[in-house]
């Protein structure tokens, strides 16, 4: 058997071809005929003996799918396919991982669009709600009072803060004043972050409290501001029509309602 | 609910668009047809053929070297179209970003105003 120094042929031995395997012989056939053809040696140590006849190659040339030989073209050929074959497999696999990747990023992106237009649309549900609850608010005691919004934002406020609506209600102005513990800003407005509370009164938290956010929106009960004029009456038993009549339309609204708002704080 | 909300939802966007920009800032990535060629190419070895004979370890090479060109191709390919859904993926987590931050500023100042309008004090007064 031939042997090749310096060479680690331990992982070939499996191989039909290796030395020792059915194939060896063929395969130093087919290099004999190559050092014999292109002239580059006189011949391997190993393969001396071979030169010594030219029936080794003679049958080589005979065996199909050898270099040059008749079946060659078809041993490539499937060989060939087997390796496109596999590459293509890999090509496969990996388009579908993309396609799958690409499904997952795009359902993500659904999901995270959808979740924030739907957060946003329902903000923007609440203030219009919460507008649209003050002003029919005001159409109550304000409305009967002649002072409009201000029916909802102010005496509802006094009259029942804990069920006022509108943004002068319960969590702000004198929801404070009569509510210690309700906080918010004199001017009905939900405090800005930096904007600070404008006089919260007794008990009244800082605009980092609630009244920097929509908290104060959500506070309308059913019925509270129809009933409001009705729990005037029991709140304010002494409130009569020449009260009224003081801030109705033969006066000012503005220096009617000051005046009314005062003689409150000074009686 | 408050316009913090806003703020946490825009983090899935957000998350979404760091990992797209990961991804188009990475390499085509040969590495397993790199490695399976080089592997072959390092190692030649004689082929069984078809009814056992054998195939020229040279001429296997260049089938494997052509293999593994078409699959290189394969693999560029395949990543500039993952690229571009990449792309217009990133369009879209990016814009619901910017629509989820710009919608902050815009309905608080829209509550601002409809509490001062609807219910404020200056508003009442008509000031």
């Amino acid at each position: 058997m031939a042997s090749f120094p310096n060479f680690n042929s331990s992982a070939m031995f499996d191989q039909a071809w290796a030395p020792g395997g059915i194939g060896f012989q063929s395969a130093i056939k087919y290099y004999q005929d190559q050092l014999k053809q292109n002239g580059a040696g006189k011949g391997l140590p190993q393969l001396a003996s071979g030169q010594a006849s030219d029936a080794p190659a003679a049958g080589y040339a005979r065996q199909p799918f050898a270099a040059g030989g008749p079946g060659q073209d078809a041993a490539l050929n499937a060989y060939g396919a087997k390796a496109k074959g596999l590459s293509d497999a890999r090509s496969a696999g990996r388009a579908t991982a993309g396609q799958v990747g690409q499904t997952a990023i795009q359902g993500a992106n659904n999901v995270a669009s959808d979740y924030g237009n739907s957060l946003v649309s329902h903000i923007e549900g609440e203030m219009a709600l919460n507008q649209a609850e003050a002003a029919s608010a005001a159409g109550g005691i304000g409305g009967a009072l002649g002072l409009g919004d201000l029916g909802n934002s102010v005496l509802g406020a006094f009259f029942d803060p804990a069920n006022a609506s509108g943004s002068f209600g319960k969590s702000s102005g004198a929801g404070a004043f009569l509510t210690p513990g309700k906080s918010g800003n004199m001017f009905g407005l939900p405090a800005a972050p930096g904007l600070g509370s404008l006089g919260g009164g007794s008990g009244a938290s800082s605009s980092t409290g609630n009244s920097s956010t929509y908290s104060g929106y959500t506070t309308p009960s059913p019925g509270a501001a129809a009933n409001l004029a009705q729990e005037s009456q029991t709140s304010f038993p002494g409130l009569t029509g020449s009260d009224i009549a003081q801030i109705g339309p033969s006066a000012s609204e503005g220096t009617g309602l000051l005046s009314w708002l005062g003689s409150l704080f000074t009686t | 609910m408050d316009t913090n909300e806003l703020f946490s939802a825009s983090l899935l966007p957000n998350s979404i668009t760091k990992y797209l920009q990961q991804q188009l800032k990475a390499p085509t990535q040969f590495g397993q047809a790199q490695q399976a060629q080089q592997t072959q190419y390092q190692h030649p070895m004689l082929g069984i053929g078809p009814n056992g004979s054998w195939l020229d370890p040279s001429q296997a090479s260049r089938v494997d070297q052509t293999a593994y060109l078409g699959e290189r191709g394969d693999i560029a390919s395949q990543d500039i179209q993952n690229k571009m859904g990449y792309a217009n993926d990133l369009v879209q987590s990016s814009n619901s970003f910017a629509n989820l931050q710009n919608a902050i500023p815009f309905l608080n100042a829209k509550n601002i105003s409809n509490g001062s309008s609807g219910g404020g004090l200056f508003g009442s007064l008509g000031l």
